[in-house]
């Protein structure tokens, strides 16, 4: 029978997460949720591994770059899909094993028709996007709309509040 | 031959995203089936590069190590991110129905295959990977 320990290292002052770091994860908690709000819920339901790939998304000033796993599947099986700032990723894992007369012996990797949506974080140019894929990986490039783009407003300083 | 004896046992001792030896381990999820003449293991690996894949049997055992380059190199902040950047590591043990000398591997869209046909156990040997 295993030892259960009462007391944990972190739980003892130096190691323990101050409460700015609390706040903060329960701000991007309330965050994500705002902005997804069973997004986090259906993520779980998926699994890392099941109903949809695992995501990478990031950005830079004019682009955000959705990269997927997605190992072992036709890229002409790939359905990327770009609906105002949703973005749909589907298509249908099979098996890559030639032969028919095998016994499958052990199996983890899960097969059949996937479909995962996820909001972008910005508007996209819909007739602006690429998909590429190599070694299992799906990379695909949005380009932000104008608009998103984000635009740096100089703030000047040369003239002074008329007063009477 | 029995099933019993030609099934590579899974080495329990690495996990998923398991963090050992100074880096992030993932184990690569795998499928094995039986062919008249091998055994074929597939592994779900995507993203590695072929010349960083390491394969090894050594004492009944069979090692598969893939170092990951970081996905995402100086890309801005992340939006969402659901897998991390870490090794592949996995270890099988290989019966003694095996024939080491004769294991072969190629990797092809993101899948690892592994051809271990069946005899008896030979020396140690390290296997390279082939293009495919």
């Amino acid at each position: 029978m295993g030892m259960i320990p009462w007391k944990n290292k972190t739980s003892e002052g130096a190691g323990a997460p101050s409460l700015a770091e609390f706040r903060s994860e329960v701000n991007k908690l309330f965050d994500s949720f705002l902005r997804e709000p069973f997004g986090a819920l259906s993520d779980a339901f998926n699994g890392r591994n099941g109903g949809g790939p695992a995501l990478d998304v990031s950005q830079t000033d004019t682009t955000v770059t959705v990269h997927a796993e997605l190992p072992g599947i036709d890229p002409k099986e790939i359905d990327v899909t770009v609906t105002g700032d949703r973005l749909t990723i589907a298509g249908e894992k099979k098996e890559t094993i030639e032969r028919k007369d095998h016994d499958v012996f052990h199996r983890e990797v899960k097969y059949g028709s996937f479909s995962r949506t996820i909001q972008l974080p910005t508007t996209v140019d819909p007739r602006e996007v690429s998909a590429d894929y190599a070694n299992g990986m799906l990379t695909v490039t949005l380009k932000k709309t104008p608009n998103a783009a984000g635009r740096k407003i100089p703030v000047s300083t040369g003239s002074t509040p008329n007063s009477p | 031959m029995s099933l019993e004896a030609t099934m590579p046992q899974e080495n329990a001792e690495v996990s998923p995203a398991e963090h050992t030896r100074g880096g992030t381990y993932y184990r690569p999820n795998v499928d094995i089936y039986e062919l008249p003449a091998e055994l074929v293991v597939k592994a779900d690996m995507p993203g590695a590069k072929m010349d960083e894949i390491d394969i090894q049997f050594e004492d009944g055992s069979l090692v598969i190590h893939a170092r990951l380059p970081a996905r995402q190199e100086k890309q801005g902040p992340f939006s969402r991110k659901e897998y991390g950047v870490g090794d592949y590591y996995r270890t099988f043990r290989v019966s003694e129905q095996i024939d080491a000398s004769r294991i072969s591997a190629d990797y092809s869209a993101g899948i690892l295959t592994l051809h271990l046909p069946k005899t008896e156990a030979v020396k140690p040997r390290k296997i390279q990977v082939e293009a495919k």
